[in-house]
C-alpha cells in the first residue's frame, strides 16, 4: 500500500499530459476518419520547438505556446497538402494509413538526419519543492504539467460547448454528410480540426518532455500507441471519452507497473488498446464505428 | 574482387531471398486475405526464433550465456519446416480472431499495437528468447557436413537462398492460377458474391492468411540461420513497412511485381548507399534512407499506385492444359475478336 | 386458385413445391419488412415475385438465399430444412442467387468469373498443390462447358476481359452465365433487367425462356409486368412485407385486392 498511492500519483500525472494529446487525436479522427499515424511526429516537432526556442533563452510559457501554434500549422499544412490530396485521390481507409505513416518517417527521421540522434533536454528547468497531496507527492513542476492540461481540458470544452465552431465540430463527428447538407461549412471545420488537434499535440509535447526531462526524435514515435489506447477507449471523436481513456490508461498502467516492473507500464496501454478493438471498437462512449469515408 | 566485398555480395543475395520470401508471404496476405497485417515482422521472427531454438542446443551448455526454451538441435531441414509451420499456424489463429469485421484502420491499428506488444512480451520473457539481448551462435545448416571455406560457405548459402526463392515463388504462381487463387480473387473482389456462389469466405481467407505466414517463418528462417544472431531489433515495425513499400512500388497481385519491388526497395534503396562513400555524420545515412523510403512510398502511391508491374487479367491460356487445347483448336480463333457483344 | 395453367402450381398441403417458405417473418428495429410471409416455388417454370417498392421482395429473396437471417419462419429446398443453413450452404446445394448491382467479381475475367462458380478439388491449399492432376482435368471440363456458354450468350470475345471493364448490360449477363455454371436446381434472380437498355433486355429475356425451356426453375423479382405476362406461370404478389395473392397474372388481374393495391 505504501507505494500505491505514489503510483496513483504518478498515473494522474501521465494522465494529464497524455489526455492533452488523445483529446486532440479524438478529435481529428472523429472528424476526419483520417488514422493519423504521424500525429506522433506532430508531438515531437512541438517539443523541438520549444526546446529551440529554451535554449536560446526564451521563457518557457512562450515556448509552450510557440509549440502549439507550430502544431497547429504543421498540422494543417500536412491536411491541405497531403492527406486531403490523397482522400480525394481515393486513398482509402489503409491507403491513408500508408501516407500518415511516410509522412512520420520523413518528418522524424528527416529530424533526426538534420539535427543528430543525441537527446536533448530543456535547459534551466527545475522540478520545484515536492507538495503532498493526499497522501500523493508530487512535484511543483508535475503539479503545473496538470494544471496545463486542466485549462486546455477547460478551453476544449467552452469550444466545443459554447461556440459554433464547436457545436459544428460535433455535428460534424456524428454525421459528416448530413452536417455538409445543413450547411455546415465543411471545409472550415475541417481546418479548424486539423489546427486544434496540432496545436493540443505539440503542447502535450512541451509537457511529455518537461515530465521525462531529455528526449530525441523517436519520443513521439513511442507515445503514439499510447495516446491511441486512451482515444478508443473513450470513443473516437469523443474528447470527454478521451479524458476519461487517458486517465483509465495511465492509472491502470502505473498501478500494474508498481506491482510488477515499470516495463509493464507500457504494455498494459498496448493490452488495453487490443481489448477494446475486440470486444467494443466503439469505445465507452462513442456510439459510431462505421463510418467508412475520409472527410476532406 | 576482394573478398569482404564478394562477402557483402553474397549477404546481398540472401537478403534479396529473405525479402522477397517475406513479400511474396505479405502479398498474399494484404492481397487475398484483406488483412492489413502491420505485424507481419512479427511473424517472420516467429519463424526465425523457431529456427534457432530448434538449432541450437540445450541453454544449460554454456552457462548463463543465453537462456531460451526448447534447444533440441535438430538438425537440416527440420527447423526450416518447422519455422513455416509455426508461422502458418500463429497467422491462422491471428487470422481467426482478425477477420472478424473491424474496418480497416481499425484492424490495422489492432496489427500495429500486437506487434509491439509482441516485442515487448518476448523483450521482458527473458527465459522464452533470452530477452532484450537475444539469441547468438545460431548454427548454420550442414556446415560441418559441407567442410566448406568460410566465403565459400557463404556462396553456397546464398545459392541456396535463391533456390528456395525460384521454389517459393514456382509454388506461388502454382497456387495463384488454380481454382484456389480464383477463390482468393474472388473473396477479395466481392465476398457476399462469393458467397453466393459456394465459397466458405472465412476458409479461404484463412488460408491466404496461413500460406503468407508459412513465407513469412520460411523467411525469418533462412535469415537467422545466416546472420546467426537474432534480437528484437532484428524485427521492428519498420520492418514491415519497408515490405510494403515494396509492394506498392513492385504491384500487388503478381508475384513478378513482388520481385521487382524488393529488388528496388530493400535492395536497391537501402542497400545501395552503403557503395556511396562515408559522408555526414554518423547515423546520417541510416536516417536518410528512412526519409527516401516515405518519400519514394507517397511518391508511387501519387504516381503509380498500382506499382511498376501492376495486376493484369490472367489469360484463359493460363488455365487450359494441352488436352484442352488440342480439343478446342478450332474455337481458338473464335475466343479472340470473335462477334461483337 | 381458379383458373388453369400450363405451368403446374403447388397447392398447400398436397404437393409441396421446389422451395417452400413458412410464416417467414423480419423486422428490422420496429420496422417490418417482412410480415408472415408463406408462399411455394414450384419446380419448373418461371415464378415471379412482384409488388410495389417496399413490398419486402428483396428482403424476401435475401432470406430465401441465405444472406439475411429471418426473425422468424422456416425455408424449405428440395425436402430439406435450410432455415439455418448459411448462403454458401445453401449455394452448394443448388439454391443459387444473382444480384442486383455489382454481384460480379471486378478484376477477374469473365472466363474466371464463371469458373469460379464450380467448386473443384483445387480449392484448398493441400488440393492445389498435391491433386494437381486431378484438378487439371476437371478444370478443363468446366473450361469448355464456360466458353459453350459464352458462345451461347455471344459474348466469346470478352472471355480475357476483366469483368469491370465491362458494361451494365454484359455484367448482368455474366451474372446470369455465372449463376447457370453452378448448376443450380433453382435460380434465384434479383431484377435481372433493371437499368440494362432495351436491346440487352430482349437477348436477356430470351436466354431466360431458353433455360426454363431447358427445364431450370426460377424464381424472379421483376417490375415491368410486360415481363411477367410472357415468362412467368406462377406469380406471388407482395405488398407492405405481406403477400397479397398468389397464382397466374389472369387470376390477379381479375383480383381486386391485388388491383387496387399494385397494378393499374
Amino acid at each position: 500500500m505504501s507505494t500505491l498511492l505514489p503510483a496513483i500519483g504518478f498515473g494522474l500525472v501521465t494522465a494529464a499530459l497524455l489526455a492533452i494529446a488523445a483529446v486532440g487525436f479524438t478529435l481529428q479522427f472523429g472528424i476526419t476518419n483520417v488514422l493519423n499515424l504521424s500525429y506522433g511526429s506532430v508531438l515531437t516537432v512541438g517539443a523541438f520547438i520549444a526546446y529551440l526556442l529554451a535554449i536560446r533563452g526564451v521563457n518557457i510559457w512562450l515556448a509552450l505556446v510557440a509549440a502549439g501554434a507550430g502544431g497547429a500549422v504543421i498540422s494543417m499544412a500536412l491536411n491541405r497538402l497531403i492527406f486531403a490530396p490523397f482522400a480525394r485521390r481515393g486513398a482509402g481507409l489503409f491507403g491513408m494509413i500508408i501516407v500518415t505513416v511516410s509522412v512520420q518517417l520523413v518528418i522524424e527521421y528527416g529530424l533526426q538526419a538534420a539535427f543528430g540522434v543525441n537527446f536533448m533536454s530543456f535547459p534551466g528547468i527545475d522540478q520545484g519543492p515536492t507538495i503532498h497531496v493526499l497522501g500523493m507527492v508530487f512535484t511543483e513542476l508535475q503539479l503545473i504539467i496538470v494544471g496545463i492540461a486542466v485549462v486546455a481540458m477547460i478551453i476544449i470544452h467552452l469550444i466545443l460547448q459554447y461556440t459554433r465552431l464547436g457545436m459544428a465540430m460535433r455535428a460534424t463527428a456524428t454525421n459528416p454528410s448530413l452536417a455538409r447538407n445543413a450547411g455546415v461549412p465543411t471545409k472550415r471545420i475541417i481546418d479548424a480540426t486539423w489546427l486544434l488537434s496540432g496545436a493540443l499535440c505539440g503542447i502535450s509535447g512541451v509537457t511529455l518532455v518537461l515530465g521525462i526531462q531529455s528526449f530525441d526524435f523517436t519520443i513521439g514515435q513511442k507515445f503514439l500507441i499510447t495516446i491511441i489506447a486512451s482515444a478508443v477507449l473513450g470513443g473516437i471523436g469523443q474528447p470527454y471519452g478521451a479524458m476519461l481513456g487517458a486517465l483509465t490508461v495511465a492509472l491502470a498502467g502505473s498501478i500494474v507497473a508498481n506491482y510488477t516492473s515499470s516495463a509493464y507500464n507500457e504494455v498494459t496501454a498496448f493490452v488495453i488498446l487490443i481489448a477494446v478493438l475486440l470486444v467494443r471498437p466503439q469505445g465507452i462512449l462513442s456510439e459510431v464505428a462505421t463510418a467508412k469515408e475520409v472527410v476532406t | 574482387m576482394n573478398a569482404g566485398f564478394q562477402l557483402y555480395l553474397a549477404t546481398l543475395v540472401v537478403y534479396f531471398a529473405v525479402y522477397a520470401i517475406a513479400a511474396m508471404g505479405l502479398s498474399i496476405q494484404y492481397s487475398y486475405a484483406g488483412v492489413v497485417n502491420l505485424a507481419f515482422i512479427v511473424f517472420q521472427a516467429a519463424g526465425a526464433y523457431t529456427a534457432a531454438v530448434l538449432t541450437l542446443g540445450p541453454d544449460t551448455r554454456i552457462a548463463g550465456f543465453q537462456t531460451y526454451i526448447l534447444g533440441y538441435e535438430l538438425p537440416f531441414p527440420i527447423p526450416l519446416i518447422a519455422a513455416a509451420a509455426v508461422g502458418a499456424l500463429l497467422s491462422s489463429v491471428v487470422g481467426v480472431i482478425a477477420l472478424k469485421k473491424l474496418r480497416r484502420d481499425y484492424q490495422a491499428m489492432a496489427f500495429l499495437v500486437l506487434s509491439v506488444i509482441a516485442t515487448d512480451l518476448v523483450t521482458n520473457l527473458k527465459g522464452l528468447f533470452n530477452g532484450q539481448a537475444g539469441l547468438a551462435l545460431i548454427p548454420s545448416p550442414l556446415q560441418n557436413e559441407l567442410g566448406l571455406s568460410y566465403g565459400d560457405y557463404h556462396w553456397a548459402y546464398a545459392i541456396y537462398a535463391v533456390v528456395l526463392t525460384a521454389l517459393v515463388y514456382g509454388v506461388c504462381r502454382w497456387l495463384g492460377n488454380s481454382p484456389l487463387g480464383v477463390s482468393w480473387r474472388a473473396t477479395r473482389d466481392n465476398e457476399t458474391s462469393a458467397a453466393a456462389l459456394g465459397k466458405n469466405v472465412a476458409r479461404v481467407r484463412l488460408s491466404a492468411m496461413a500460406v503468407g505466414g508459412a513465407l513469412a517463418g520460411l523467411s525469418g528462417a533462412v535469415l537467422v540461420q545466416f546472420i546467426t544472431v537474432w534480437e528484437p531489433n532484428s524485427w521492428l515495425f519498420p520492418e514491415t513497412f519497408v515490405l510494403f513499400t515494396s509492394l506498392i512500388v513492385g504491384g500487388l497481385g503478381n508475384s513478378k511485381g513482388v520481385l521487382l519491388g524488393v529488388l528496388a526497395v530493400p535492395i536497391l534503396l537501402l542497400q545501395g548507399p552503403s557503395f556511396l562513400p562515408e559522408f555526414g555524420r554518423t547515423g546520417l545515412v541510416d536516417s536518410l534512407e528512412w526519409v527516401i523510403v516515405g518519400l519514394v512510398t507517397l511518391v508511387f502511391l501519387w504516381f503509380r499506385p498500382k506499382g511498376l508491374l501492376p495486376e493484369r487479367p490472367r489469360r484463359l491460356d493460363k488455365y487450359r492444359s494441352k488436352g484442352l487445347q488440342a480439343l478446342l483448336r478450332p474455337r481458338l480463333n473464335r475466343d479472340v475478336g470473335g462477334p461483337p457483344a | 386458385m381458379i383458373g388453369v395453367s400450363p405451368q403446374p402450381t403447388a397447392t398447400v398441403g398436397e404437393k409441396h413445391g421446389l422451395l417452400r417458405v413458412d410464416s417467414l417473418s423480419r423486422s428490422y428495429g420496429g420496422v417490418k419488412a417482412v410480415v408472415d410471409l408463406s408462399f411455394d416455388v414450384p419446380a419448373s417454370g418461371i415464378t415471379g415475385l412482384i409488388g410495389p417498392n417496399g413490398a419486402g421482395k428483396s428482403t424476401a429473396l435475401g432470406i430465401v438465399a441465405g444472406d439475411i437471417r429471418q426473425s422468424s419462419g422456416r425455408v424449405t429446398f428440395d425436402g430439406r430444412d435450410i432455415s439455418d443453413y448459411a448462403s454458401h450452404r445453401r449455394a452448394q446445394l443448388g439454391l443459387v442467387r444473382t444480384f442486383q448491382m455489382s454481384g460480379e467479381f471486378g478484376k477477374l475475367t469473365v472466363l474466371e468469373n464463371l469458373i469460379t462458380a464450380v467448386p473443384t478439388v483445387g480449392e484448398s491449399v493441400s488440393g492445389a498443390l498435391l491433386r494437381r492432376p486431378a484438378w487439371r482435368t476437371a478444370l478443363d471440363a468446366v473450361i469448355a462447358r464456360a466458353l459453350e456458354l459464352l458462345d451461347r450468350f455471344d459474348m466469346a470475345n470478352k472471355t480475357d476481359t476483366w469483368a469491370s471493364d465491362l458494361s451494365g448490360g454484359q455484367k448482368r449477363l455474366v451474372e446470369i452465365m455465372r449463376g447457370l455454371m453452378a448448376s443450380p436446381k433453382l435460380l434465384l434472380l434479383d431484377e435481372p433487367m433493371a437499368g440494362v437498355n432495351p436491346e440487352l433486355r430482349k437477348r436477356i429475356e430470351t436466354h431466360l425462356l431458353e433455360l426454363r425451356d431447358d427445364g431450370l426453375p426460377m424464381l424472379m423479382i421483376e417490375h415491368e409486368l410486360s415481363v411477367v405476362e410472357r415468362c412467368c406461370g406462377h406469380v406471388i404478389v407482395m405488398a407492405r412485407g405481406l403477400k397479397l395473392a398468389e397464382g397466374t397474372m389472369a387470376d390477379h388481374r381479375a383480383n381486386e385486392a391485388v388491383r387496387s393495391a399494385y397494378l393499374a
